[in-house]
């Protein structure tokens, strides 16, 4: 178990050059996703309207689809020839 | 005469429409597995993004989320975001998916989890789970279907005549060109499928409320208890819900296998980018769908009849009914040839080659998928039949369709885990494949909801644990992953992927 417990560790210090950008944004959408449930469920809760979850989820939505956009639209088909 | 005349006039055209289309497709079509069943993973990203759009959204949009929203309110619409948004996990995926199929010639993620953990049981386990759990989802829509155009066309068009007719188009479609034709004809679908629910929406909010404004008004005064957090959305029904939904693009194949097919990643955008605006849209419209039928027909007896009841409202003129009538047989269509085609790839190659004819031939695997297309079809149907005549099954399509993709979350840490964690096993993928399905075989057949969680939930934990717990005890095939993980990390940065 504790080979195994090195092993893990050992296997995120080997992806440790892309964790950084990975962790960030992993980070982010965990952060979405858990006011995605809290904020209707317990703060938005006493507002019978509209503007209430309604508008909230459709504000989570637009940042979440933003977000996506801003990591998808830096990947490229072939390296350009400045970068290698 | 008239009435009956009228919907089948616009049926035969639709069907002609989308046969000319795959017809077309299929003078494109080349020879081999790879060429039928992913297009020779030459999609545009067009094609890609509304294909995509029309496997994952089916006749669930239009009629189980319209009569979720009715039933339970805004929730609903926070449950499909929620899945809209789990799109970020083909951010992550997507590439890992493209590259390695590219590398490694998949045809499916079953043969991917094969491969990367070098056992054919992970592969055969992998595709069964998905035939297990997928017959019940396709059946779902075929009963969708039924309903629904026995609903809009009064009646001329019958449940059995509608479930036979989706189920034969499905086939047609899938068969003539494999996947090129079922992605053209998603493609003309899904454009079916927006164009006439935003029609119907504008006629609903205009002709119904006077616009938008009062519309909101309306939903403010008459229905606040809708509004209010999530709804009348119970926590734990909520998670339940969402979570299987969550996980649906990295663990549902007829969606994994459109990551395998873009030509190029400028494709590949395309498709993401174009699927996250069609589904903002198209739930946005189901969502109002909903609102609004709660606000014209308040009393009906099931919710499930939310969208029928309203597209009967004098307010619709009959053309437009019967155009989303079209509409939402074509987001059913467009998801039973997709999961056919994947289904019929799986047993191919999953299970009958690698398990019992390692040394079949690439034409003799072909004409196998091909000849398991059918075959499939009939059991859907067949399965459909019997649950439609079921008063217990017939309602809440949402629920279902929940209910058969928690079954197939249980692929998801063996999926995450082969792209992330060297250590991991076959032994941990299988033990966490079979036992995390059983916890939810059990609970649902037992409708067992421990702690008031439901079986999706439970499942996944279950799988979580056992994923890691045997990995840690077993042997892992080191040099495999080491290929597979290390052609990644080499690959990602090179295409800017994260």
């Amino acid at each position: 178990m504790r080979s195994g417990g090195r092993a893990i560790i050992s296997d995120l210090e080997r992806t440790a050059d892309m964790s950084n950008t990975l962790r960030f944004w992993l980070i982010w959408f965990g952060f979405l996703l858990l006011i995605d449930v809290l904020f209707p469920f317990f703060l938005l809760a006493g507002i019978p309207h509209a503007k209430g979850s309604f508008l909230f989820w459709t504000c989570w939505t637009l940042l979440a689809i933003g977000s996506m956009f801003v990591i998808f639209l830096r990947w490229r088909d072939a390296p350009t020839a400045d970068e290698g | 005469m008239g009435e009956t005349f009228y919907p089948w006039m616009i049926l035969a055209i639709y069907a002609a429409l989308g046969i000319a289309v795959a017809a077309v497709a299929r003078q494109q079509m080349g020879a081999g597995m790879n060429e039928f069943f992913l297009a020779n993973r030459q999609l545009g990203g067009i094609v890609s993004a509304l294909s995509y759009a029309a496997t994952t959204y089916s006749a669930f949009m239009m009629v189980g989320l319209a009569g979720l929203t009715y039933k339970l309110g805004v929730g609903a619409f926070g449950f499909e975001v929620t899945y809209l948004c789990g799109l970020a996990l083909v951010v992550f995926f997507g590439p890992r998916f493209w590259l390695v199929g590219r590398r490694f010639d998949y045809l499916t993620h079953a043969q991917l989890l094969a491969d990367r953990y070098q056992s054919r049981a992970v592969g055969i386990i992998s595709a069964l789970l998905c035939l297990v759990f997928l017959i019940p989802y396709a059946a779902i829509q075929l009963m969708g279907i039924g309903y629904l155009l026995a609903g809009v066309s009064q009646g001329s068009v019958g449940l059995v005549a509608a479930m036979i007719l989706a189920t034969v188009l499905a086939v047609i479609w899938s068969n003539m060109a494999g996947l090129r034709s079922v992605a053209w004809t998603d493609a003309l679908q899904a454009v079916i499928m927006l164009v006439s629910s935003v029609i119907t929406l504008c006629f609903m909010v205009y002709r119904g409320f006077g616009g938008f404004a009062e519309f909101f008004a309306r939903m403010n005064r008459d229905i606040p208890e809708l509004l209010s957090g999530p709804g009348l959305f119970k926590f734990n029904v909520f998670v339940g819900l969402a979570l299987p939904w969550l996980f649906f693009s990295i663990s549902n194949p007829q969606v994994t296998q459109r990551l395998f097919v873009p030509q190029s990643v400028k494709a590949f955008k395309q498709m993401i980018g174009g699927f996250l605006v069609f589904g903002f849209l198209y739930t946005l419209v189901s969502v109002f769908w909903g609102f609004g039928a709660r606000l014209l027909i308040p009393d009906l007896q099931s919710a499930d009849l939310a969208t029928p009841a309203l597209l009967a409202l004098p307010i619709i003129p009959r053309l437009i009914a019967v155009i989303v009538m079209v509409g939402i047989l074509s987001a059913a269509i467009s998801t039973i040839d997709s999961i056919l085609l994947s289904l019929s790839s799986m047993a191919a190659r999953d299970i009958l080659k690698a398990g019992f004819a390692a040394g079949m031939t690439e034409a003799s695997e072909l004409r196998l998928g091909k000849l398991i297309i059918p075959i499939l079809a009939v059991v859907f149907f067949v399965f459909a039949y019997w649950a439609a005549g079921k008063s217990g099954l017939a309602f809440m399509i949402a629920p279902l369709a929940s209910a058969a993709s928690a079954g197939l979350l249980m692929a998801v840490p063996a999926i995450v885990g082969a792209f992330f964690w060297r250590r991991a096993t076959a032994a941990g993928a299988l033990g966490s494949m079979l036992g995390g399905s059983i916890v939810v075989l059990i609970l649902q057949l037992t409708g067992t909801k421990p702690l008031g969680v439901w079986p999706g939930v439970w499942g996944l934990a279950a799988g979580i644990l056992l994923y890691i717990a045997i990995s840690l005890f077993t042997q892992a095939p080191a040099e495999k992953a080491e290929e597979f993980i290390g052609y990644l990390e080499k690959n990602l940065q090179k295409y800017r992927f994260i």
